[in-house]
């Protein structure tokens, strides 16, 4: 069996697809962080992908490195954010992050 | 007519004068006596005394009047006609034409005056002394006085009307606080009102007359070549000073010709010189100018008289001087007999270059003048009270001055002002010892005998009686003689535009009956007080202020009661040694009717009377010593073959050359003979009816003329028609005008008010109903959406994310959809 761009294309769209269902769905704060990660590297697939079968040379992956220190980075605010949500709340729900509101 | 001739001949120059630097102290030191004595008098009686007090106010006298005897000494120094002290301070007011120096001058006139004013005020300082020795307000009597006189000496020292002006409102102001010194007593209180308003009518007099000179002068700029010796001066130069800011620009800008600035001036001097100095064209403009059908110079000079008229008390305007005897006595004395009174006379002596170019304006001075002593001598007959005979004597007299000033002989006039300044002083102040010895009394009836009681007193009143009464021993007689003498040959005068040459024998002849009248009247003032019996019994209490119209002769009604011991109280403290003596030899039970209702609620206990302390009778003598050695200065050409010395010393000053007839001098010796004679009728008189007070004749002849007497008593009704033609209408005016404010005004203004309110009450409802509502909905609408829109924000990530979700399918539908 040949792989195909269509291949490829599949896998990442399962991947943000599930790191989207992720993030809506779940109530734990690191599981969403989590659930975003999945949609990153879902594009990551993406973008490699594309300038295998599309481009060629290294743009995309370059890309795609730029994108995982970017969520990385990421990942660093979000867990602080999460660790003032806990100390704040004594829970990492995030249904409990809504003082704000009216 | 030998005298026109003679002035066209000599040409007058202007004032030659000499700059000094300290006449201004002149009037400083009765300012600041007056100023102590005014903010810390009452706090200085109380801690030190009352002789603080009258040393601070006597103090001050003697240093202004050793100032004015040091300036007065070195005028001697100068050559006549060069005898004019100016000091000029600084300017007070510049506008345009209007330039006001404080500025003070002493020519020979005002020398003169300001002599009288500071030695004879020093004299009546002195005597306050002792007469208002029981006044607990006694600072606010010092403080006055010396304001009076610091008043007084502006006004004659002043070198400008403004500061004239100046003096003479603050006279007037001194005089109405000196006459309400009482002023617990409503009547006094009163008297001093009447003062003040009366005053008023004459000050617009004045003020109307000093305007309208000023506005006159202002024609005098105009270019004209008749007036200029043919030299054109153009109309912007002349104009020029109008907009001047400042003193000396207005001098550099006026217009000067042969030396002597030439426009509208308030300074005595340069208004001097502007019409004397024929050149200038400004007495040939004056002249000329005409106003209502008027002339110009006519029409001033009645104004400024009507002015003199209200300050010196001349007919009409004269009801407020026998008023103003509420005053105590020295007041009486400085202020309504020996100074501002005259300040008329002055004023009118000042400006004797101004009025000796209108012989109406002079004609109708001579006339009212003339009235005015006919008539004041006529009430003074049938008087009671002996301060009020006084007052009607002074009136009397100033209209002799007026004859004197009016029908030209100035300098007579002026005289008459310095001889009548000491006598009449003599006179009140004699009559303020007795009311001291009296106990405060003051009807003549209740009086008598006071010879022996008061004897300095008594000698020093019967010089002055003799003075006034016109006896060439005394002062009087001198001055009341060259008025007459010149009234008489006086024969230029014009009345409503046709020559008079009669008018002047008609005041002659009014002028000695007045003078018999005066005599008359003050010789039986000094019958009725210092002959006879005692009068005064003990414990009387009749005040001498009913108005008794006809219940009691002069001498009958006697109010004699000895049977009445001392039980009136003595609030005021005499230590009359024979206080409570009852029964003493002197108490007369006498005349006939003793009223015994009149015993009682009498203000002072009696007791005999007794000569007043050292300070009145040693003032008392010096001013009767006065009285005689002032002769001296008018000794008449007739005797000596020389002017009279003060005619010759205030030639300089009284330059106007009126003409009068020649006349030979045996007819002056026969005037002079009749002015002895119509003297000797009225004392003859006033000794047959009221010496000793035994003669019944007096009593006779009233009831047989009731009432004509009655009449006179009650001052021909004068009060009561000015009640009726002024004072009535002027209230019923007040009330109307109360009324109509009250009722027409007062309903308008409201009824304004309502429709105002009527409208405001419209425009609050639009406001609250339909512009608050407008922005009320605006803001409920924003509110309630706000409020649904929160709704939104729910603060979950998850919502939102729903929300981002939602939308971007619905984009990637469109997509679809929309390709």
């Amino acid at each position: 069996m040949h792989l195909t761009l269509t291949h490829f294309l599949v896998v990442g769209a399962l991947l943000f697809a599930l790191g989207l269902v992720t993030v809506v769905t779940r109530r734990n704060a690191v599981g969403i962080l989590m659930g975003v990660e999945l949609i990153l590297n879902g594009t990551n697939v993406n973008l490699a992908a594309f300038n295998h079968y599309v481009v060629g040379g290294v743009s995309g992956q370059v890309f795609a490195l730029f994108v995982i220190v970017l969520a990385a980075a990421e990942a660093a605010v979000g867990l602080a954010i999460v660790l003032t949500i806990f100390q704040s709340f004594r829970s990492i729900d995030v249904r409990l992050a809504d003082t704000m509101r009216e | 007519m030998e005298h026109a001739a003679h002035q066209a001949a000599h040409q007058l120059g202007p004032v030659l004068f000499e700059r000094v630097s300290y006449l201004w102290l002149i009037p400083l030191f009765p300012l600041i006596g007056a100023t102590i004595n005014a903010l810390f008098g009452l706090k200085l009686q109380r801690a030190y005394g009352k002789k603080v007090i009258h040393t601070v106010a006597v103090a001050a006298m003697v240093l202004s009047l050793l100032t004015a005897l040091y300036a007065f000494q070195q005028m001697l120094g100068l050559p006549a006609d060069h005898r004019f002290l100016q000091d000029t301070r600084w300017n007070l007011l510049t506008a345009g034409r209007v330039t006001v120096d404080l500025g003070f001058a002493l020519d020979q006139l005002s020398m003169m005056m300001v002599l009288i004013i500071t030695f004879i005020g020093t004299l009546i300082h002195v005597f306050s002394i002792g007469y208002m020795a029981d006044e607990q307000p006694y600072w606010r009597f010092f403080a006055w006085l010396n304001l009076f006189v610091f008043s007084m000496l502006l006004l004659v020292m002043g070198d400008n009307f403004a500061m004239m002006f100046f003096g003479w409102e603050g006279v007037g102001l001194c005089s109405y606080l000196l006459i309400a010194y009482y002023y617990t007593d409503p009547e006094k209180a009163a008297a001093g009102m009447k003062a003040f308003v009366v005053n008023r009518f004459g000050d617009f007099g004045f003020l109307a007359g000093l305007l309208m000179l000023f506005w006159g002068m202002g024609g005098a700029w105009t270019a004209r070549d008749d007036m200029r010796g043919g030299t054109y001066v153009p109309l912007p130069a002349l104009n020029a000073t109008a907009g001047a800011t400042t003193a000396a620009q207005s001098v550099a800008l006026a217009p000067v010709i042969d030396g002597v600035m030439v426009g509208p001036t308030l300074n005595f001097r340069e208004l001097r010189d502007q019409i004397v100095i024929e050149k200038t064209g400004v007495k040939k403009h004056l002249q000329e100018q005409q106003l209502w059908g008027f002339t110009l110079l006519a029409l001033i000079g009645v104004l400024l008289f009507v002015g003199a008229m209200g300050k010196s008390a001349q007919l009409p305007l004269y009801v407020w001087l026998p008023d103003a005897m509420a005053g105590p006595t020295p007041v009486s004395a400085l202020i309504h007999a020996a100074t501002m009174v005259t300040a008329g006379v002055y004023m009118v002596a000042r400006l004797n270059f101004l009025f000796a170019l209108s012989p109406t304006a002079m004609a109708w001075v001579a006339l009212i003048g003339t009235l005015t002593a006919v008539f004041a001598a006529s009430i003074g007959f049938f008087q009671y009270d002996i301060k009020k005979v006084l007052a009607y004597s002074t009136v009397s007299q100033l209209g002799f001055m007026f004859i004197g000033v009016g029908v030209g002989a100035y300098w007579a006039g002026v005289y008459h002002l310095l001889t009548h300044a000491f006598f009449k002083a003599t006179l009140f102040l004699g009559s303020g010892s007795v009311i001291l010895g009296c106990h405060h009394e003051q009807d003549m009836r209740k009086m008598g005998g006071l010879k022996k009681f008061m004897p300095t007193t008594h000698w020093t009143y019967l010089v002055a009686c003799i003075a006034i009464a016109g006896f060439p021993v005394a002062n009087g007689f001198y001055s009341k003689d060259e008025i007459l003498w010149k009234a008489f040959t006086s024969e230029h005068l014009t009345l409503f535009g046709f020559h008079t040459p009669w008018l002047g024998a008609a005041i002659y002849l009014a002028g000695i009956v007045a003078a018999t009248g005066t005599s008359f009247y003050m010789f039986r003032s000094y019958y009725m007080t210092f002959t006879g019996e005692y009068r005064g019994g003990q414990g009387h209490g009749d005040h001498g202020h009913d108005d008794h119209g006809a219940h009691a002769a002069p001498v009958a009604a006697a109010h004699a009661t000895a049977g009445h011991g001392g039980h009136g109280h003595d609030d005021h403290g005499h230590a009359a040694p024979a206080h409570d003596d009852h029964g003493h030899g002197h108490a007369v039970p006498a005349h006939a009717a003793a009223h015994d209702d009149h015993g009682h609620g009498g203000h002072h206990g009696g007791g005999t009377p007794h000569e007043s302390p050292r300070t009145i009778t040693w003032v008392l003598a010096t001013l009767a010593i006065g009285s005689v050695l002032t002769l001296f200065l008018g000794l008449p050409a007739l005797w000596t073959h020389r002017p009279p010395a003060l005619e010759h010393w205030l030639e300089p000053v009284l330059l106007a050359e009126v003409p009068f007839a020649s006349k030979p001098h045996s007819w002056e010796w026969i005037f002079q003979g009749l002015g002895v004679l119509a003297g000797t009728v009225g004392w003859v008189f006033a000794r047959w009816l009221y010496k000793d007070g035994k003669s019944t004749i007096p009593a006779t002849l009233q009831k047989k003329y009731e009432g004509a007497w009655t009449v006179v008593y009650n001052k021909y009704y004068v009060d009561e028609l000015y009640d009726a033609t002024v004072i009535r209408p002027s209230v019923f005016l007040a009330r109307f005008l109360s009324w109509f404010d009250g009722h027409v005004i007062d309903w308008l203004v409201n009824f304004a008010g309502w429709i105002t309110r009527i409208f405001a009450n419209i425009d609050g409802a639009i406001d609250k109903y339909l512009v608050d509502g407008a922005v009320n909905a605006v803001a409920a609408v924003t509110i309630e959406s706000g409020r649904a829109l929160r709704k939104v924000q729910t603060g979950r990530i998850q919502t939102y994310l729903y929300g981002a979700l939602a939308g971007g399918l619905a984009v990637v539908l469109l997509n679809f959809l929309i390709r």
